[in-house]
């Protein structure tokens, strides 16, 4: 009776603690790792090892609209484009005009689809369905989409517990297949923080493609009004 | 009267080998003809009962995405089988096909990738797949590899693809999410368009799975008689009037394939114009040249007593005993052609030709409308540059013909 007790005390108390000690909301920490609101953005495109194209781009953000503007090279020069959370656009200087974009499209020819690019939260989009055991400081998330609506249904993450960042991702197909990796790569910057400097996306089925993009300049906050992100202001 | 054919008949005979040039030209233009009028006919025929047999059916019913999705199962099952019970109620609808067809998805092989649209079809459709599409190598037999699909020769030569080889195929689902399958191909077929260049066909339960579907993206209907397709489309709007089906005859389709026809048509005439002019300005030269040579012929039987009208009579009845002689020739040659390239399956012209033909396999059809035009030029061209070469005759002289000194 007694070591009844005593293993009913045991485990009430184990229970307990388990139930105090939570899990950190990782999602909400990736989402907040990769979010900046200004960058500047050298994309280069690589086919065999060889660059093929490159763009540099001036990245702005505020919660979840984004406006891309192209600066280099001179052909793509005053191109811009925006995510104003339910669609995205793109203007093109030669025509005057805006077109609509379909999320999944190749973003300018890469490696990356324009939802890679244009549409990064993971707490939104996905549920955190598994985390393997942490090697070292490196804990593997895997995340599943919460409705088919989200491009890749599942994504591995492996996310330093240290740094509390990303690593790398995989993304895969709904039947379970990899289609696109991408690793993360970063650097402190002089206001102390830890900001991704670059990020290498790798369409799996293409072996000989990927495609860089180098981050500089990374700024937590940007100072553009919200007039900025909407489909009015693009043309101007 | 009698006797003016007869000689004509037999100054042909005996001077055949001045008449052969003249009638080598008019088999020739007998034969341009027949093959510019058959050409565009084939190439009418041949879009618009390629796009109704096969690719839009009589009538196409286009399921929206909120039908079809997995997600929206019972709802879509629902709607699905009241829509099959309506199809089996109009008498004029002979059956119908689902089809899934997926637009927007990448086939991956060593050299890269190619956006390509991906259309499933029912085994029950082979039969048409196969007689609609010329496979030029494999099979579309998916029972034996379900997981086969057949592409375009042209896509094979872009991407290197062959008959075995194994390539991943990406698309995004009907709901939006990315799915991809690996596929092997097991057939290649003719690409008769640029459009149908990127087309690869998979069976029906591959491609539902690949996009994650519940329920095909059409259905093709098949009718009795083509010319009730209207009337089949008003019926089924009245059975059906759901915002997620959408209801189109094959006449609402084939605008683009009817413009294409017409401008092949048209520029086929032209072109038949353009040809019938030049050969109608040598006709008249050589048979200028033909009377010429016969004016001392012409001033005996003047000088025999035959009236200039008789004279001029034997010289049309010369023409059009050649003529005829020689659209015999011509369609002798012209017809047998068309045979043979329309049972060895057309005439291929190469990928390219698809944007000028709207397809690079020809097959011409010969229609009595064609044999008719071709006898017309025939004999009418030949008989106006001879009447027209004879015009110069009332004025001259009989010694002047006999002594050829004009």
């Amino acid at each position: 009776m007694k070591t009844l007790f005593i293993a009913i005390a045991i485990l009430y108390i184990s229970t307990n603690v388990s139930v105090q000690v939570t899990e950190p909301d990782y999602l909400a920490l990736i989402d907040k790792s990769l979010y900046v609101e200004y960058a500047g953005i050298r994309m280069e495109i690589y086919k065999n090892d060889k660059l093929i194209k490159y763009y540099k781009i001036e990245f702005y953000r505020k919660e979840a609209k984004m406006r891309m503007e192209f600066v280099e090279p001179a052909v793509e020069k005053g191109r811009r484009m925006l995510n104003d959370e339910s669609n995205m656009w793109m203007y093109m200087p030669r025509t005057s005009k805006v077109i609509k974009l379909p999320l999944k499209q190749a973003f300018m020819g890469s490696d990356a689809s324009n939802r890679d690019l244009m549409r990064i939260e993971f707490a939104k989009d996905y549920d955190l369905v598994g985390s393997g055991q942490p090697d070292g400081a490196i804990l593997q998330l895997e995340l599943k989409a919460k409705n088919l609506s989200v491009s890749y249904n599942k994504i591995e993450i492996l996310f330093d517990l240290q740094r509390n960042i990303p690593l790398s991702q995989k993304m895969f197909s709904l039947s379970g297949k990899l289609i696109k990796t991408i690793e993360y790569i970063y650097k402190e910057q002089p206001d102390n923080i830890l900001y991704m400097s670059e990020m290498i996306i790798k369409d799996e089925l293409m072996g000989h493609s990927f495609t860089k993009m180098y981050y500089e300049n990374c700024k937590r906050r940007q100072n553009k009004p919200d007039v900025f992100f909407t489909l009015g202001s693009l043309k101007q | 009267m009698l006797i003016y054919i007869k000689l004509a008949i037999r100054n042909v005979h005996k001077s055949f080998r001045s008449v052969w040039l003249n009638g080598v030209g008019i088999a020739l233009a007998v034969i341009a003809v027949v093959f510019i009028f058959s050409l565009s006919r084939g190439i009418m025929n041949q879009i618009v009962t390629r796009n109704i047999q096969f690719e839009t059916g009589a009538i196409t019913l286009t399921l929206k995405q909120e039908l079809i999705t997995c997600e929206n199962k019972q709802t879509g099952d629902e709607i699905y089988s009241s829509l099959v019970s309506v199809l089996g109620n109009i008498p004029e609808i002979t059956g119908y096909r689902p089809r899934i067809i997926a637009h927007n998805a990448l086939l991956y092989a060593s050299d890269g990738n190619k956006r390509i649209r991906i259309e499933g079809i029912t085994s029950e459709e082979l039969p048409l797949f196969t007689k609609t599409v010329r496979l030029l190598e494999g099979s579309a037999d998916w029972e034996e590899i379900p997981d086969g699909i057949v592409i375009s020769q042209g896509l094979a030569g872009e991407t290197g693809l062959k008959v075995g080889d194994n390539c991943p195929v990406v698309v995004q689902s009907a709901e939006g999410t990315i799915n991809m399958q690996d596929y092997t191909v097991t057939g290649l077929f003719l690409d008769t368009s640029q459009a149908n260049k990127y087309v690869i066909y998979s069976s029906y339960e591959q491609a539902k799975e690949l996009y994650y579907i519940n329920l095909p993206t059409h259905i093709l209907i098949d009718i009795a008689h083509l010319g009730q397709a209207g009337k089949v489309k008003k019926h089924l709007r009245e059975e059906i009037h759901h915002p997620w089906i959408t209801i189109e005859a094959y006449t609402d389709n084939l605008s683009t394939a009817q413009t294409l026809s017409r401008i092949n048509k048209y520029s086929m005439s032209g072109m038949a114009s353009f040809l019938l002019f030049i050969s109608f300005v040598g006709i008249w030269a050589m048979q200028m040249e033909n009377i010429n040579e016969r004016r001392k012929e012409t001033g005996t039987l003047l000088s025999f007593g035959f009236t200039r009208r008789a004279v001029k009579r034997i010289f049309l009845f010369e023409s059009v005993y050649i003529s005829l002689l020689f659209l015999l020739i011509g369609l002798g040659v012209a017809l047998p052609v068309i045979y043979i390239i329309n049972v060895s399956d057309g005439l291929y012209l190469g990928s390219s030709a698809s944007f000028a033909f709207g397809s690079s396999v020809v097959k011409p059809e010969v229609g009595p409308a064609d044999v008719f035009t071709a006898a017309l030029v025939a004999i009418f061209y030949p008989l106006a540059a001879t009447w027209l070469s004879l015009t110069g005759m009332n004025n001259m002289q009989i010694i002047k013909l006999l002594n050829n000194t004009y």
